[in-house]
């Protein structure tokens, strides 16, 4: 039982209306967003991050809709597999924080990429081989596979992409060598005209 | 007749209806190490951000306001946090002659934002003047270190300042001084009041995959 579920405990519904809450964290400078009603997701703003920038007004209901950004959500998983995170969310830059700490010391920061991002380059890594291939014909293997690459970077990603702006996103984060055991922490910011001022809720995983 | 017991009936649900859903629920909750404060905006409207860079002569703040522009509360870069409940009816307040009236247009909540690094400092700024907003609504800010205040009124409509006694603090829209003015007692205080002595300062609980 925790802050956010004394907001939950208390909203109303129908004349006024609860329509957003807040909680502000006055010690770390942050302060956590609610709307809609939902409790278990929040926008999570970080105030220095978002003095640094300019002076805006805006629309609560405008502010990037997160919903399948922010965890926990069915459509973002983590694999305890290949240590891969995926998530859909609307276009933007994003980046995984990690750390061993909940208050994120020494994090770990890798930037993620659009799934058909990482997709199309294998059409580059495709023509590469190609080029490489054309006075060693007789090597058949290589070729083959450059042409296998070729036209799975060519195929269309609309089964997997939602209708509107959002995108499929996925990081891998064992792409330094893994992780050591134990709890890690993590999140995911988001850029705004202020930097990285937006994030997910902090949440932890196990490694063996 | 049937048209004005129509009327009537109509009237009565509205007044119901509008007794009913007045909201806003503000409390601050600490231990030695955080500092929490929360809101739950309740109110016909939907509501906007404002991101306000700071200067040489007042401090960055983001806050929250409905279509008016009208600061509803916010926190500032050395996170003072502020918010305010409306009351139930208009309160009769005592002027101190000494100080300059403060009128409900200039905003406190908004100035001590823009003024003040902490709540020592918030009080101080509000016993510069006579805070006329007091008599339609209360007001609670927190700070870094932990420190809550509520501005009320008080029966004889004195302007009082209660610190904050334990780890938490809490108002909905009656009165804490004089809760016989009325929306006592109020289902959303008793919820939260019984939540929070067990609550450690924590947004979520832990969640593990």
């Amino acid at each position: 039982m925790e802050a956010a579920d004394v907001l939950n405990a208390v909203k109303q519904e129908g004349g006024k209306e609860t329509h957003y809450g807040q909680v502000y964290d006055c010690a770390k400078k942050k302060f956590y967003l609610f709307r809609n009603q939902n409790y278990l997701q929040a926008l999570v703003f970080d105030v220095e991050a978002l003095l640094k920038g300019k002076n805006y007004r805006i629309k609560l209901d405008l502010l990037p809709k997160l919903e399948s950004f922010v965890f926990p959500s069915v459509n973002a998983s983590i694999s305890s597999i290949n240590n891969s995170i995926s998530l859909q969310a609307e276009s933007g830059d994003y980046r995984l924080i990690l750390a061993k700490s909940d208050k994120f010391e020494n994090p770990l920061v890798y930037n993620i990429l659009p799934y058909e991002i990482v997709k199309s380059s294998f059409g580059l890594i495709a023509i590469f081989l190609l080029i490489l291939c054309i006075p060693k014909a007789r090597v058949r293997i290589v070729p083959l596979a450059a042409i296998i690459l070729l036209i799975v970077s060519c195929v269309d990603n609309t089964i997997d992409q939602p209708k509107g702006e959002t995108k499929n996103y996925r990081v891998q984060i064992d792409e330094t060598g893994g992780l050591d055991a134990g709890t890690w922490f993590w999140k995911i910011e988001g850029k705004t005209n202020s930097g990285y001022s937006i994030a997910t809720k902090p949440l932890c995983f196990e490694i063996e | 007749m049937k048209s004005r017991l129509i009327c009537l009936i109509i009237f009565f649900l509205i007044f119901l209806r509008a007794s009913e859903s007045f909201g806003c629920t503000i409390f601050s909750l600490s231990d030695s190490t955080q500092s929490l404060m929360g809101n739950s905006e309740d109110y016909w409207e939907k509501g906007y951000m404002n991101v306000t860079q700071g200067d040489e002569s007042e401090y960055g703040r983001i806050t929250f306001s409905f279509a008016d522009k009208y600061v509803q509360g916010g926190i500032n870069e050395h996170g003072l946090a502020i918010d305010g409940t409306g009351a139930i009816k208009e309160m009769q307040m005592v002027v101190n002659h000494s100080v300059p009236d403060l009128q409900s247009s200039e905003n406190i909540v908004d100035i001590i934002l823009r003024k003040c690094k902490n709540a020592d400092e918030a009080v101080d700024l509000c016993r510069k003047y006579n805070l006329l907003v007091l008599k339609y609504c209360h007001i609670m800010f927190t700070d870094a270190s932990g420190k809550s205040v509520i501005v009320v009124l008080d029966k004889e409509g004195c302007t009082q300042y209660l610190p904050k006694k334990g780890n938490y603090q809490l108002i909905t829209n009656f009165n804490p001084l004089n809760p016989e003015v009325g929306y006592y007692p109020c289902e959303r205080y008793d919820t939260a009041s019984m939540m929070l002595p067990n609550l450690s300062p924590d947004i979520w609980r832990q969640l593990m995959f």
